[in-house]
């Protein structure tokens, strides 16, 4: 059973209860979210429909999903070299991560006929990992070499420093060190994709982003329809493009966040984010994978890492999952690359084609509607173009033109060791 | 909108009412059809069909003006879709290959080995054709006489002129004029605001020869309406989601004396700045109730986003009813879900994530608590075919996709 608000039942993950802060450091990142909150707001305006704390008055849940197959890169490019170029790798690692634009980030592990064995999703925003990186050193090696599925990983794959050298370091400079090898161009194999993906690094996979998407976009925009001349909320045709850069049309995540909140500002409500920012895998399209035989895909091929329960005090508590693992265990003599995506009839070639099956989710809070009496922000009148629904294509189109054929060969050699 | 590419049959534009009746007529080309074959044949019928519009019948050739007139009058209002189905492009049943291009990538046969989709079976009473082919012809009109005397018009050349093309089957349907379906409640009132419409509706250039058309999904749903006439008012409301009478969406559940859910619906009718524009048409507000969320109206437009937001997973409907059979062994109806999207994977999606349409067969809680309402089936699968419906064109729609079948690649399209 799947009810709403939580992830598939069918392959549901249990929270974690190991903490990756030592004592204080918890409360010092939630500070640090607030900043980035404040910032968002300084940059967008505050808005009456947003607060900046859950409180007594936002005891709904609402929640916006997308799909982590990026939408955009398909409509410019075709689907076909989208996943070509989502998924390309060369001798430096995943370049098509750039590419990556929902919130959500992969790599695949191939076995030595090309097939696909393994698939990493990860939801994690850097700016967390880098906090991590800085204040806990030792946590962030623990879970880096969990991820590889090695027994340790080198200080120096991950900082560039060797271990007694990271001791003697700040908090900042830890940061800066993790920023320059794991995040952005660093080549670290621990994050781009050849022994492991840590956490986000495409350029807008991040917290400041995100609560710039959020911050935008709890507002009531009206939009007077051209032909009737009626009032509605506005869509996100019309919206984004008054955003100053907070949302791009023809992604997944990004219209549909502001259409979402849009709304919920339209009937007057309250908001706030759910918990900590973020975004969270939500369910997946199970029976969209079927062995070549017809059978259903063994559920014990899914993963679930980094998980929180939102609020443990709550009957249906919420789980919330950053990371996604996929592998056919052995015994049932087939991998990832012999299964069919029945809306397809294909058989998953590439971690593309996975993506499209993962539901991701932002948390809102709201209050009743009707509780905000605020003046909505007029839009003009005239439609936007349908083709600008797309979204804009020039970067993506460049990025073809640049790509070549890259490796097709197993990221690693080595065989991870959850893999039997 | 000023580069709205579609082919006539798809009534999406402001002011446009699908007409009353409704036939598929689905068509596969007969073994060993050469491509030389194929191209010319579509291009008769489709003449064919235009020319029966304007009242010239093949087998009343000399009829004077009078009588064409009158013919006209008829069939004048008759419009004609072509639309391409997975079978077409996969040159295992086609030898020699009927196409160079491609199967689109979402374009599928709906399987065969288990339900086409996560909650919904085929039915017992299952077509034996499947409603998967080569070729459909959608055909819409203004009366029944209308659209079956094209689609007779059509039987007849194919044997007069021993066109390459079998007829697989055909369906029929009709809608009506209450905004109502079997169900009794109202159905189509959130279906898009026409000025949206085309971007839920117009694919881009993937492949090139689809730019400016669509995809059209034939699914036809026998209801179970002994089952669904076996609940209460009060249950089928949660299920559905709406007043059944106003129409007016479920807002909240409240609990009656035996802790049964009772629906709590909007008290007014909003005004001009909460109603979005056009009467026809109105989003449902946000709710907070997990029974609420889990009902039909919910889980079908479950971010309530426009077709802006591709993650809205917005299409078209624009759905048929039937009543295939009613005797002395009982009574089969349904409805022919038409929808048109601008990508099949919106569809699958809607019908496969969680949280939408994949864990439960119509509405309502998959698992539902005492006092809850049931998780009744109530649809089942007798036909259906996913399609493409490329743009508009001369000398028929789609004809490009044949101009140059000896380029076709040996290896079979899947």
């Amino acid at each position: 059973m799947v009810r709403p608000g939580h992830v598939n039942a069918n392959v549901a993950p249990k929270p974690t209860s190991v903490s990756d802060f030592a004592p204080g450091d918890d409360a010092r990142w939630a500070t640090l979210v607030q900043s980035a909150l404040g910032a968002a707001l300084a940059r967008y305006g505050a808005t009456p429909h947003l607060a900046t704390n859950q409180d007594d008055a936002t005891p709904e849940r609402v929640l916006a999903d997308w799909t982590a197959f990026p939408s955009r890169i398909s409509n410019c490019l075709t689907r076909d070299h989208a996943r070509l170029l989502l998924d390309w790798r060369t001798l430096r690692g995943d370049q098509g991560r750039q590419y990556q634009e929902e919130y959500a980030e992969w790599r695949t592990v191939l076995s030595d006929d090309g097939k696909i064995r393994r698939f990493e999703l990860t939801t994690e925003l850097p700016d967390y990992w880098l906090w991590l990186a800085g204040r806990n050193p030792a946590r962030t090696i623990e879970l880096i070499a969990s991820f590889a599925g090695e027994p340790s990983v080198d200080t120096k794959a991950v900082y560039g420093k060797d271990e007694s050298t990271l001791v003697s370091m700040s908090d900042a400079q830890r940061e800066s060190a993790f920023e320059r090898n794991m995040l952005k161009t660093g080549d670290s194999p621990y994050n781009n994709g050849m022994r492991a993906i840590c956490c986000m690094r495409q350029p807008t996979n991040t917290l400041d982003a995100l609560l710039g998407l959020v911050v935008a976009s709890a507002r009531r925009r009206l939009a007077r329809d051209e032909v009737t001349g009626l009032v509605r909320c506005a869509n996100a045709g019309e919206t984004i493009p008054q955003l100053r850069g907070a949302a791009e049309l023809g992604r997944n995540s990004d219209p549909v966040v502001v259409e979402q909140l849009t709304r919920l500002a339209f009937e007057g409500r309250r908001m706030a984010l759910d918990g900590l920012p973020g975004v969270y895998i939500h369910g997946i399209q199970l029976e969209r994978l079927v062995a070549p035989d017809g059978s259903p895909i063994p559920p014990d091929s899914f993963t679930f890492q980094r998980t929180t329960g939102a609020d443990p005090n709550l009957a249906h508590d919420m789980v919330r999952t950053q990371r996604l693992v996929l592998e056919v265990p052995p015994e049932h003599g087939i991998c990832i690359g012999d299964l069919i995506d029945v809306a397809t009839g294909e058989p998953i070639r590439f971690g593309a084609d996975l993506a499209d099956l993962v539901q991701l989710a932002v948390h809102i809070r709201t209050s009743a509607p009707g509780v905000v009496q605020g003046a909505a922000d007029p839009l003009p009148r005239a439609p936007p173009d349908p083709d600008t629904a797309h979204g804009a294509c020039d970067d993506f189109q460049a990025a073809w033109r640049d790509f070549e054929v890259g490796l097709n060969m197993p990221s690693s050699g080595a065989s991870h060791p959850d893999s039997a | 909108v000023s580069d709205d590419r579609l082919q006539e049959g798809i009534y999406s534009r402001r002011g446009e009412r699908p007409p009353p009746c409704y036939r598929l007529l689905l068509l596969n080309f007969l073994p060993h059809t050469e491509p030389g074959q194929a191209r010319p044949a579509l291009e008769q019928i489709f003449t064919m069909l235009g020319d029966l519009r304007k009242g010239n019948v093949r087998d009343l050739g000399g009829q004077d003006d009078e009588q064409i007139a009158k013919a006209a009058g008829e069939l004048g209002e008759t419009d004609r879709m072509f639309a391409f189905g997975a079978r077409l492009f996969d040159h295992k049943l086609h030898d020699p290959p009927l196409l160079a291009a491609p199967r689109p990538g979402y374009l599928v046969s709906l399987t065969d080995d288990g339900d086409p989709f996560p909650a919904v079976p085929w039915s017992s009473d299952r077509d034996r054709w499947g409603g998967e082919a080569d070729i459909a012809i959608q055909l819409t009109g203004p009366s029944e006489a209308a659209v079956n005397r094209a689609t007779v018009e059509i039987w007849k050349l194919l044997a007069d002129e021993k066109l390459p093309l079998d007829v697989v089957a055909s369906f029929a349907g009709f809608s009506r004029r209450d905004g109502r379906g079997w169900l009794d409640f109202h159905d189509g009132v959130s279906n898009i605001e026409s000025s949206e419409r085309i971007v839920a509706i117009q694919t881009g250039a993937d492949p090139d020869w689809m730019a400016g058309g669509t995809y059209m999904a034939f699914l036809r749903f026998a209801v179970d309406l002994a089952a669904w006439r076996g609940l209460t008012r009060t249950q089928q409301e949660l299920i559905v989601g709406r007043d059944k009478l106003t129409g007016q969406p479920v807002l909240d559940v409240r609990r009656g004396p035996g802790g049964e859910a009772l629906p709590v619906t909007e008290a007014t009718v909003p005004d001009e700045e909460t109603s979005p524009a056009g009467t026809d048409f109105r989003e449902p507000p946000e709710v907070a109730d997990p029974i609420v969320k889990a009902s039909h109206l919910q889980r079908a437009n479950r971010n309530r986003a426009s077709p802006w937001a591709p993650a809205g997973q917005r299409i078209y409907r624009q759905g048929y009813e039937f009543l295939e059979r009613l005797d002395g062994d009982g009574i089969t109806l349904g409805l022919n879900f038409v929808s048109f999207q601008a990508d099949l994977g919106t569809l699958r999606r809607v019908l496969h994530l969680p949280g939408w349409l994949a864990d439960v067969n119509f509405g309502g809680p998959a698992a539902p608590s005492p006092g809850d309402p049931p998780n009744v089936r109530l649809l089942s699968l007798l036909a259906g075919g996913l399609y493409c419906v490329p743009p508009g064109g001369t000398p028929f729609p789609g004809a490009e996709l044949f101009d140059d079948p000896s380029s076709a690649p040996g290896a079979p399209a899947g």
